[in-house]
């Protein structure tokens, strides 16, 4: 069934549709709820919130962009408006950090997937929430800095954070697998 | 630290979170799937859901009725070949290769239906029943009280080829077979479909761009 097909359907409360919507994409979405939650429950509620405003606002959809892309927008905003009540943003300096390594991007490179996911998961929200937003969403610092209420300075100072205690659990997690080598 | 550095190891990074979302089904826990989708609250999936919810409940209702009316039900026919069934079944006659299963008929009890067809057939095949078991206490097949009928009675059945057999005998042998073959825990049988267009997948996996730029939002 082609996206035309099921927003029709979905539009006219064809439940089979609004089932294979859910269906479809329910597993990526709550990866990305997964992403900004940081912990299944809160990804739980944000995927069941996110869906609601997906069928609320499925008629205001005009099928200019991709299909996916609109659904997911609706979540990442959702997430967003969810965490920028808990999170807690300040700008943190950033002069003592270490500076990034070559032989860290190797080492991302030998990361499974879903271990990458657990080190952004352990992240404070509102380090994860600005790293998720220009790492992996691609926003800039003054799209960040307007869509969570705080300045430029912040945004940058948040995500050089993330950056560093990202590093440090993969360093961490390559020395561990050394010394499992070395035994 | 040089920019290039920094936009590699975030492409890096955006490559293990792309490969996460393309395959969730490898990280996320299947339950909660599951979960999720019972507790869908849209109203019109909500009342196809109720409707399942009670159909276990309807089949436990009309197999428990089904039960009392056939099983419990004295004046059933259905009663009395499990009381015939001592008396009838010989351990010869339940070999397969027989051409066809020959009736066995208490000659007795034949006459006395004959004479009372008013009474219940199933009173009288008990009170029969029991002067027999009554008198022969020990063995189960009493030769002078049956008769084989002459003509055997047709019956269509459908046999199975000697190795279906075979194989149905020796799952019936191994009580382990059988056993495995009950139902499945549902986390590990419950497999979510997962429906990815290739398109879009190829687009980010093939330089990791941001999310925001391969969906134009």
């Amino acid at each position: 069934m082609g996206d035309q097909e099921l927003i029709k359907g979905c539009l006219s409360a064809d439940r089979r549709c609004q089932e294979e919507l859910y269906i479809r994409f329910s597993p990526k979405m709550y990866a990305v709820c997964y992403r900004y939650a940081g912990n299944q429950n809160d990804a739980e509620d944000l995927l069941q919130e996110g869906f609601m405003r997906v069928f609320r606002y499925l008629e205001k959809y005009r099928g200019d962009g991709s299909f996916e892309g609109w659904i997911r927008r609706i979540f990442v905003n959702t997430a967003i408006e969810y965490y920028r009540k808990k999170a807690n943003l300040y700008a943190v300096s950033d002069h003592h950090l270490p500076q990034l390594q070559a032989s860290d991007i190797s080492a991302v490179e030998l990361l499974k997937a879903e271990d990458v996911l657990g080190m952004v998961a352990r992240l404070a929200s509102g380090y994860r929430t600005v790293f998720n937003l220009f790492v992996v969403e691609g926003y800039s610092h003054k799209e960040i800095a307007e869509m969570l209420g705080i300045t430029e300075g912040t945004s940058k100072s948040q995500l050089a954070r993330a950056r560093y205690l990202l590093q440090e659990q993969i360093e961490k997690r390559e020395l561990k697998q050394n010394e499992f080598k070395s035994a | 630290m040089k920019e290039s550095d920094m936009k590699n190891w975030d492409k890096a990074m955006r490559r293990k979170i792309y490969e996460a979302e393309i395959s969730p089904a490898s990280y996320v826990q299947h339950d909660l799937f599951r979960n999720l989708q019972a507790e869908y609250k849209l109203p019109e999936v909500q009342k196809e859901r109720n409707s399942f919810r009670f159909f276990p409940y309807a089949a436990v209702a009309a197999a428990s009725l089904l039960f009392i009316v056939y099983f419990l039900n004295p004046d059933q026919p259905t009663k009395e070949p499990m009381l015939e069934k001592p008396l009838a079944v010989q351990p010869e006659a339940a070999v397969l290769e027989s051409p066809a299963p020959a009736v066995l008929v208490n000659k007795k009890t034949e006459v006395q239906l004959q004479a009372r067809p008013k009474q219940s057939v199933s009173k009288i095949y008990l009170a029969e029943a029991h002067e027999t078991f009554s008198e022969v206490p020990q063995s189960v097949s009493a030769p002078e009280t049956e008769i084989a009928v002459s003509e055997p009675v047709q019956m269509e059945t459908q046999e199975s080829s000697p190795a279906v057999q075979q194989s149905f005998m020796m799952r019936l042998s191994d009580p382990q077979s059988i056993s495995n073959n009950r139902y499945e825990p549902v986390s590990q049988s419950y497999r979510p479909p997962v429906v990815f267009l290739e398109k879009e997948k190829e687009r980010l996996l093939k330089d990791f761009p941001p999310a925001r730029s391969v969906f134009r939002y």
